[in-house]
């Protein structure tokens, strides 16, 4: 066990160093009409010129390159070009806000989609599991910012039921602020939850195939206790190592549906950066969510190594 | 064969056929044979002959779909378990009869502790408290040859060795003293050495507590060192069902009589082997008439035309071919003794 | 009778017969067709199953829809999809389904139904450059990865890691914010980005079928490392990565979407399903209806890209080959 967090923790920290290096060469690596998309219109060689030394595109690559690097350990990111501060400031500012939409997404991920996929893969072939089968397709195959637009639509305007956009004002309360969440955290959730119903059903299926199951039978225990205790704690091994993939998927949703409900978290912050070309604040921004999202990564995998007793006492999974 | 022992297990005209989208297989096809008290019954036969099946029918283990029992009875302890229902069933299963499989690594739960999978069938059935149990889990183990069972009830599968799977395995079937166990090829994954000890253990528990045996195996050898009575099948059909020694030494069906003289056997003096060539058919496309004709080295018209029935030849052994009756006197003529 | 080999032939002294009963031969006969057309039943069968996949079959018939329309869009589309047509029109801007325009006009008069058309073209580029660039390079280092192993295979996948550390549409967002935006572009930056799975997945199953007797024997026989590759290893590793590649189409459709919504992907005035949609999302409690075009069209086709890999999975799945 000690074994396998060292490896992953070693290969974790190759994998940020890999991650530094890429984001410093893209940096690193702007378009050096950089400058000429910045300033007004007919702005002066002049201050085309100042503009060109204050984000340092006057020095050469390399030079660019080692500020960068340097600026890093101190998490200084530089300064975002559209607020005028400092990226690892706005970070701060928003981040509470979009772990807190995380939280409530992964709530619904883990719930709804581990339900709908054991109860699908159990029931085969019912009226559930073909209406559990239909919705994840589709899910899966609809644009993530498309949802959120559509929840509005039918959630907001027809039906009236919660907000449209915006985070809940301040002073609002745990039980008030419930009806801003419950829309951005669903539209955040439901390309995921569907991705970990269809997972999870596929690997019931799978493990309700299985030997050990025949012989759980045999020993004549109720079905039910052979499906909820024997076949599920091998069903979830592999959805439990993929909610740590799936992480990053909700990262990338968080980009997209923030700014459809308004959400004032990084990834509204990231959109709003993308459509204004603000550079820095874009690689400062995708550095820190990538860095949080390999941290999960090996916090996922260590947690399940307890699950999976084969790993704990040494010996090794399947090809990765 | 002991005739005043009691009957625990009688299957009757057992058929079991799995529809596919391809056609109906027949995997069981009008079974019928007996178990009395402290028997040990061999079911011999090639791969693919339905002698798992058979088992699983028993046992109501059929995956359904596709399979289904479609007629016959299985009587046990004077109850037929076909027409129990499924809570009845289950309190049968693992309590009074036990099964074992034939790959103890796939058959046990990789993420559980062995200890804690023998002593769930003895909770479920026997309403013991958690630790007693534990104890008897212990104990099981222990009488299974299990070294340091103590320690090791709280280790997982993986951590145990081939022949100690398979140990446990019996341990667990055996945890609430069923009076039948049926072990579908018990020791084929194993390495020969295993193979014999756990043989050895499954004779040495027989005689200790009285247990029953359906004992599934293509192995001869195996079945030469445990099986009191032997039923031979061949493509879903019993072809042959007598004594040990009536199988071996005086069989009445040249499917059996062939697989005796195309094993090397250190008793008699031979030249050369015999093979049976070609292949089981599939049990979709039955051929007419015997199953076994294609590839009998006896076979004539009437072979082809119909399917010979399972009659007495002798008493307490019985055989489906035509010629059973004469058999010894032309099986003699072709090997000229 | 004649050709049957008689009982009295087993008479010691007498040389004893290769097989009993006159069936065999036929056994015989049927074994040696089945060696000889091994490779091709195999393929067979999978196809076999595979027709009979109703879902998997109502994919390719929407994949096929799709490229056709695509090919033949000049062809198809009643309006030029650029053209403003109906922009002096009064009341002609976000007009309705009608006969005239039978998927209605967009902000600037345009007819949608033309730009749905083109916009076809779009997906379809997008959804086969993408993955043919992923293929090519994924495949390569995966080979090397799984078949030569040592260093190759270290330094390989940790640089596969590095590229799973960022989820695409970081990845995405960071290489296009280098590189500008513009349709080639994405077509690199999803291409590029998607080469770690498949390497990863290709590694796998080489090193999974490496393994096997078969590779073994070739081997002993003398055989190049490439000729094993090819003969041996190839069409059992490559398996796997059908399914994923047909399943990364759709991926790559919706990525087309999302970078649109970014105004990272195809520029407008070209119609692109993408920009389309992003378009007319702030209409959606105006005229809703106009959202609804461009994202059951994503939807459909990017559902029938599932549809059809599940359905190689399932017909590709090596437990079900050969049973009855």
């Amino acid at each position: 066990m000690l074994l396998f967090v060292l490896r992953r923790f070693y290969q974790t920290v190759i994998v940020v160093i890999g991650v530094v290096l890429v984001i410093s060469l893209l940096m690193a690596s702007l378009p050096g009409d950089v400058a000429r998309m910045r300033a007004p219109k007919g702005a002066s060689e002049e201050t085309l010129e100042n503009i060109r030394k204050k984000f340092n595109l006057d020095k050469p690559w390399l030079t660019r390159l080692w500020i960068y690097l340097s600026g890093l350990p101190r998490l200084d990111l530089g300064d975002s070009f559209t607020y005028k501060r400092p990226v690892m400031d706005i970070i701060g500012e928003s981040l509470p806000w979009s772990v807190r939409l995380a939280i409530a997404a992964e709530i619904i991920i883990v719930i709804f989609g581990i339900l709908a996929g054991v109860i699908s893969a159990v029931s085969r072939y019912s009226f559930l599991d073909v209406l559990v089968t239909i919705s994840t397709s589709v899910l899966v195959a609809m644009p993530i910012y498309w949802i959120g637009r559509l929840m509005q639509l039918f959630f907001s305007q027809w039906l009236h039921w919660f907000p449209p956009s915006g985070a809940p004002p301040p002073g609002t309360g745990f039980w008030g602020s419930i009806p801003y969440y419950v829309m951005p955290a669903a539209a955040l959730a439901a390309v995921s939850t569907a991705y970990v119903a269809r997972l999870a059903r596929s690997s019931m299926l799978e493990v309700l195939r299985q030997d050990y199951i025949v012989t759980a039978r045999a020993k004549g225990l109720s079905e039910r206790r052979v499906i909820y205790k024997h076949a599920l704690k091998n069903g979830l091994i592999p959805v439990v190592t993929y909610l740590g993939i799936d992480f990053g998927v909700l990262i990338g949703a968080a980009v997209l549906t923030e700014m459809i409900f308004n959400w004032p978290g990084v990834g509204h912050k990231l959109y709003f950066a993308v459509i204004q070309r603000d550079h820095t604040m874009v690689i400062g921004l995708v550095f820190i969510l990538v860095l949080i999202f390999v941290t999960i990564n090996l916090l996922v995998d260590i947690s399940y190594a307890f699950l999976d007793p084969r790993i704990r006492l040494g010996e090794s999974p399947e090809v990765a | 064969m002991d005739g005043e022992r009691e009957t625990l297990l009688e299957v009757r005209n057992l058929r079991t056929y799995f529809h596919t989208p391809v056609g109906v297989v027949k995997a069981v096809d009008d079974v019928s044979f007996l178990v009395r008290r402290g028997e040990a019954l061999a079911v011999v036969g090639e791969s693919g002959c339905g002698k798992t099946v058979t088992a699983l029918s028993v046992m109501r283990l059929v995956p359904d779909p596709p399979g289904k029992i479609e007629g016959g009875e299985v009587v046990f302890e004077g109850r037929d378990l076909l027409r129990l229902s499924d809570a009845e069933m289950r309190r049968v299963r693992g309590n009074h009869i036990g099964m074992i499989f034939q790959d103890p690594m796939t058959s046990l739960n990789p993420v559980f502790r062995v200890g804690d999978q023998i002593r769930e069938a003895v909770q479920v059935h026997l309403g013991l408290s958690r630790k007693d149990a534990r104890e008897r889990a212990i104990q099981l183990m222990e009488m299974a040859e299990i070294p340091q069972a103590r320690e090791r009830y709280r280790m997982y599968p993986h951590e145990f060795s081939g022949g100690m799977r398979q140990r446990a395995m019996i341990a667990m079937a055996l945890s609430c003293e069923p009076k039948l166990l049926i072990a579908d090829e018990p020791s084929t994954a194993l390495d020969v050495t295993i193979q014999a000890q756990i043989m050895e253990l499954l004779g040495r528990l027989r005689k200790e507590i009285g247990l029953s045996v359906m004992l599934i195996t293509h192995d001869l050898g195996v079945v030469a060192g445990v099986a009191e009575t032997v039923l031979v099948m061949y493509a879903g059909k019993v072809v042959e069902y007598a004594g040990v020694d009536d199988v071996y030494y005086r069989s009445k069906h040249p499917y059996a009589w062939s697989l005796m003289r195309s094993v090397p056997r250190l008793d008699e003096k031979k030249e050369r082997l015999l093979t049976i060539g070609g292949s089981p058919p599939s049990l979709i496309d039955l051929p007419p008439g015997c199953s076994f004709s294609p590839r009998c080295p006896f076979a004539q018209e009437i072979c082809r035309e119909e399917e010979p029935p399972l009659v007495e030849v002798e008493k307490g052994h019985l055989s489906a071919c035509h010629f059973a009756g004469d058999f010894e006197s032309r099986a003699a003529e072709v090997l000229g003794t | 009778m004649t050709d049957r080999k008689r009982p009295e032939d087993y008479l010691p002294g007498k040389e004893p017969p290769e097989f009993l009963g006159p069936e065999v031969e036929k056994f015989e006969a049927e074994l040696e067709k089945e060696r000889v057309h091994g490779r091709t039943a195999l393929w067979r069968d999978v196809w076999y199953r595979l027709r009979h996949n109703k879902m998997a079959m109502a994919g390719m018939v929407i994949i096929a829809l799709l490229i056709l329309v695509a090919i033949f869009a000049p062809l198809l589309a009643p309006y030029d999809p650029v053209e403003q047509v109906e922009i002096r029109t009064p009341g002609g801007v976000k007009q309705p389904p009608s006969a005239k325009h039978w998927l209605g006009t967009d902000a600037l008069g345009r007819d949608i139904l033309s730009r749905l058309i083109y916009g076809s073209r779009i997906s379809v580029e997008v959804g086969i450059v993408a993955v043919v660039i992923s293929l090519v390079i994924g495949l390569f280092f995966g080979a090397l990865a799984g078949y030569f192993g040592g260093w190759a295979d270290s330094v390989i996948m940790r640089s596969a890691d590095v590229f799973f550390a960022f989820p695409t549409v970081l990845g995405a967002i960071a290489i296009m914010t280098v590189l500008g935006p513009g349709l080639i572009n994405v077509f690199i930056a999803i291409g590029v980005l998607g080469w770690a799975t498949i390497a990863r997945i290709f590694r796998g199953s080489i090193l999974s079928v490496k393994e096997n007797d078969y590779v073994e024997a070739a081997r002993a026989l003398g055989a190049s490392h490439s000729r094993i590759i090819w003969r041996h290893i190839m069409p059992n590793a490559i398996q796997p990565i059908i399914v994923y590649a047909t399943m990364s189409v759709g991926g790559a459709i919706l990525a087309e979407a999302w970078l649109a919504f970014l105004g990272l992907g195809q520029q407008p005035p070209t119609p692109s399903w993408g920009n389309m949609l992003a378009e007319y999302l702030p209409f959606y409690n105006t005229h809703p209806w106009m959202m609804f075009i461009p994202g059951t069209a994503i939807v459909i086709s990017v559902l029938a890209f599932i549809l059809l890999g599940d359905g190689l999975r399932d017909a590709l799945d090596p437990r079900l080959r050969g049973s009855v």
